[in-house]
C-alpha cells in the first residue's frame, strides 16, 4: 500500500509539473513547439485516451452491476433487465451504424425518439415543480431570507420576458432587470469565479507538492 | 409501595406504565379507619391544613403507634421467665428477637388524599396520556387537496404555454436590446465565407429545447452565408445533438446541409478540460477523424487547417456555466485573433457575462429574447418567435401563481399560529 501511494504521488507530481512547464515554456521563440511543449502534448494525448477508455470501463461496470442484480434476483431486477437489453442493443446499433445504413437510422431514431423526449419531459416537469415549490415557500418557511429570495425571483422573472400585449415594462425591463443582472448578479458571479480560480490554483499546488492525494495514498 | 406490587420491580413497572397509577384514583377508606380519616383529613378542614396537600399520606398519631392497655396486659401475661436466674419473674424484658413480636402493627392507609378538583385534573392528565399513545389520524383530506392543487397548477401552466403556441397568436411584442448589444451579430456579419467556424455542441438533451431555439437564428445565418462548420462536443450525447441540429429542417430554415461538404462532425472529445487543452494546442492530432471515420483535416471544409487560430470564429453552445468556463480558459491562449462567441441558456448567462465584460469572449447570445432579436434583425421568423409567445404568457401565469401562493401561505401561517395560540390558552 505504501509503494502504491508513493508511485501515484510521484506520477501526479511529475506529470503535473511537466504539463505546467509545457504550458509556460511550451513554445520556442519562433513559435514552434519546444521539448516541454511536445511532452505536454504527449501527456495530454494519453490523458484523453485514458478518459475515453474510462467511459467504456464505466459502462462495463454498470453492465456488471446490473447483471449481478439479475443473477441474485434482487429488488428491481426487472429494471436491470430492461437496462441491460437496451444498453446492449444501443451499443450494437452504434457499432453497426458505420457499416449498415439501417442500423445508422435506428441508432439515430433511438436518440431522437426515446432519449430526447424523455429528458425534455423531465425538464418540463421541473418547471411545474419549481412553480409549486415557490408558491409554498412562505407557507413552509416565513423568514426574511425567503421573502428576499421570492421577491428577487419575481422581479427577475417579470423583467426577463416581455409582458403579453404590453411588451417591455419600462421600469422592470429598463431599470430593475438591467440593474440586477449587471450589478448584483455579475458581482456574485465574479466572486464565485474568483473563488473557483483561487480554489483551483490551491488544489493544483497541493497536488504538485503532494499534500493532497485524491488519486490514492495517505490522504486519498 | 402499593400493596398490589409484590416486589420493587413490579412497582417500577406499574409506575412507568402508561396507565394512570392507583394513587390518582379516588381513595377508599379502609374498614375501621373511616371515622379517623373523616376526622383528621377532611378536605377544607381548617384545623387540618395538611389535608389539602394531595400527596400527603395520612399521618399516624402517637396514640395509634403506642400499644393500648389490653395489648399491654396480654404482653405482661405472656412474658414470664422460665429459666434461671430470672425464673418466675413477670415483666422482665424479653431477650433478643422476642422484642415486639407480639405487637400487632396498626393499620396504615396507603391512599392519597385528593380533592375533587385534583381528581379532575388527574383524569384530564390520564386522557392526555392516553391520547398521546394513540397514532394521529393521517390528514387524507389535506393530501388530496394538495394533489388537486398540483394538478391545477400544472394544467394552468400547460394551458398558458400551449395555447399561444397552438393558436399562433402574436402576444409578445418585439424586443429592443440584446445582452451583448448586438456584438455577436456584428461579428457574424463580418465573417469570411472562406474559413470554417468551429461550433461546440456542449449541452444536454434536456435543455435542447431552449438551446436549439436560441442557436437556430445564429446557425441559420452562418448557413445562409455559406460558411462551413466543424462540429465538436465534450458531451457523449453532443455529436448526436449536433447531427440532429444541422439536419433538422425546422431549425435551419429548410436548408439542406450535407455532411462532409457544408460541415464536418468531429464527434466526441473525451477528457473534459484536458481534452479541450489538447484540442486547442493540436486540433489535428486530438480529433484526426470525423464521426464517419473519414480523415477530417485532409479533405472537405477543414482541409489545410492546422490550428484554432485558422478558424474564422469559435462558437460554444452550452447550458452549463462550468463547461463554458472551461472552453474559455483552455482555448483562450490559442485563439489569436479568432473571436469566440457563446450561445448559452438563460441560467448560464450570469456566469458567462463577466467573460464578455472582460473581452475574453466577443459576443454572447442568451435566451429567447436575444434569439428573437436576431430573428427580427435578419427577418428570419423561427422558433424563438413561436416560443416567445408561450414564454411570455407562461412566465406571467407563473408569476401570478407564485404571488397568489405566497399571499395564501402567509395567511395560512397566521391562521395556524392563531389557532395554536387559542389551543395553548
Amino acid at each position: 500500500v505504501k509503494f502504491k501511494g508513493f508511485l501515484t504521488t510521484t506520477c501526479a507530481i511529475v506529470f503535473g509539473a511537466l504539463v505546467l512547464a509545457g504550458t509556460l515554456f511550451g513554445h520556442n521563440a519562433d513559435g514552434t513547439l519546444s521539448l516541454l511543449g511536445e511532452l505536454q502534448q504527449l501527456i495530454l494525448n494519453v490523458a484523453v485516451i485514458l478518459a475515453g477508455f474510462a467511459v467504456l470501463v464505466g459502462i462495463l461496470n454498470l453492465l456488471l452491476v446490473h447483471l449481478k442484480k439479475v443473477r441474485l434476483k434482487q429488488k428491481g431486477a426487472g429494471y436491470s433487465i430492461i437496462l441491460i437489453v437496451t444498453l446492449v442493443a444501443t451499443f450494437l446499433l452504434g457499432l453497426l451504424a458505420h457499416y449498415i445504413p439501417m442500423a445508422a437510422s435506428l441508432f439515430s431514431d433511438t436518440f431522437q425518439f426515446i432519449q430526447l423526449p424523455v429528458e425534455k419531459s423531465l425538464m418540463a416537469l421541473l418547471a411545474v415543480t419549481l412553480a409549486y415549490a415557490s408558491m409554498r415557500l412562505l407557507r413552509r418557511n416565513l423568514s426574511l431570507v425567503s421573502v428576499i429570495f421570492l421577491v428577487t425571483a419575481l422581479l427577475i422573472m417579470a423583467g426577463m420576458a416581455p409582458w403579453p400585449f404590453l411588451g417591455d415594462e419600462p421600469f422592470l425591463s429598463g431599470v430593475i432587470r438591467p440593474w440586477m443582472t449587471r450589478i448584483p448578479v455579475v458581482a456574485g458571479a465574479r466572486g464565485i469565479l474568483l473563488g473557483v480560480a483561487l480554489g483551483t490554483l490551491t488544489t493544483g499546488l497541493r497536488i504538485l507538492f503532494g499534500s493532497d492525494r485524491p488519486y490514492g495514498g495517505k490522504d486519498g | 409501595m402499593d400493596e398490589k406490587a409484590n416486589s420493587p420491580g413490579e412497582w417500577a413497572e406499574m409506575t412507568f406504565s402508561m396507565e394512570a397509577p392507583d394513587l390518582l384514583a379516588r381513595p377508599k377508606p379502609e374498614p375501621g379507619m373511616e371515622k379517623g380519616a373523616e376526622k383528621n383529613i377532611a378536605p377544607g378542614d381548617s384545623e387540618n391544613p395538611e389535608a389539602e396537600h394531595p400527596f400527603q399520606e395520612k399521618a399516624s398519631s402517637p396514640e395509634e403507634i403506642a400499644p393500648d392497655h389490653e395489648t399491654s396486659s396480654r404482653f405482661e401475661n405472656l412474658i414470664m421467665e422460665k429459666k434461671d436466674p430470672l425464673a418466675g419473674l413477670r415483666g422482665a424484658l424479653p431477650a433478643g428477637s422476642q422484642v415486639g413480636t407480639q405487637r400487632r402493627p396498626p393499620p396504615y392507609s396507603t391512599g392519597l388524599q385528593v380533592t375533587e378538583e385534583q381528581q379532575r385534573y388527574a383524569a384530564y392528565l390520564e386522557r392526555l396520556m392516553a391520547g398521546e399513545s394513540k397514532p394521529a389520524a393521517a390528514g387524507t383530506t389535506r393530501r388530496s387537496s394538495n394533489r388537486w392543487w398540483r394538478w391545477l397548477i400544472a394544467a394552468l401552466l400547460v394551458l398558458a404555454v400551449g395555447l399561444p403556441f397552438a393558436s399562433g397568436a402574436q402576444v409578445a411584442p418585439a424586443m429592443s436590446s440584446s445582452l451583448d448589444g448586438g456584438a455577436s451579430a456584428t461579428i457574424i456579419d463580418g465573417l469570411s465565407t472562406n474559413l470554417p467556424v468551429l461550433v461546440a455542441f456542449d449541452y444536454e438533451p434536456a435543455l435542447s429545447g431552449e438551446l436549439e431555439a436560441v442557436a437556430a437564428p445564429v446557425m441559420d445565418r452562418l448557413f445562409i452565408k455559406g460558411i462551413p462548420l466543424a462540429l465538436i462536443s465534450t458531451s457523449p450525447t453532443g455529436p448526436a445533438l449536433a447531427e440532429r441540429f444541422v439536419q433538422d429542417a425546422s431549425l435551419v430554415n429548410k436548408q439542406q446541409n450535407q455532411g462532409g461538404v457544408r460541415y464536418v462532425n468531429l464527434g466526441y472529445l473525451a477528457g473534459g478540460p484536458s481534452g479541450m487543452s489538447y484540442f486547442a494546442s493540436s486540433p489535428t492530432e486530438a480529433k484526426p477523424l470525423s464521426v464517419d471515420g473519414d480523415s477530417a483535416w485532409t479533405a472537405g471544409p477543414l482541409q489545410g487547417m492546422r490550428s484554432l487560430s485558422s478558424f474564422a470564429a469559435i462558437i460554444i453552445l452550452t447550458d452549463n456555466a462550468d463547461t463554458g468556463r472551461s472552453w474559455i480558459e483552455q482555448l483562450g491562449l490559442h485563439l489569436g485573433a479568432t473571436p469566440m462567441l457563446m450561445i448559452v441558456s438563460t441560467q448560464a448567462a450570469p456566469m458567462i457575462q463577466p467573460y464578455f465584460d472582460s473581452a475574453q469572449i466577443k459576443g454572447i447570445v442568451s435566451g429567447l429574447p436575444d434569439a428573437r432579436i436576431y430573428e427580427q434583425k435578419y427577418s428570419l421568423p423561427g422558433l424563438a418567435l413561436h416560443y416567445q409567445n408561450s414564454y411570455s404568457v407562461g412566465m406571467l401565469v407563473a408569476e401570478a401563481l407564485i404571488v397568489a401562493g405566497a399571499i395564501w401561505g402567509v395567511i395560512a401561517r397566521r391562521r395556524e399560529h392563531r389557532n395554536d395560540s387559542r389551543k395553548g390558552a
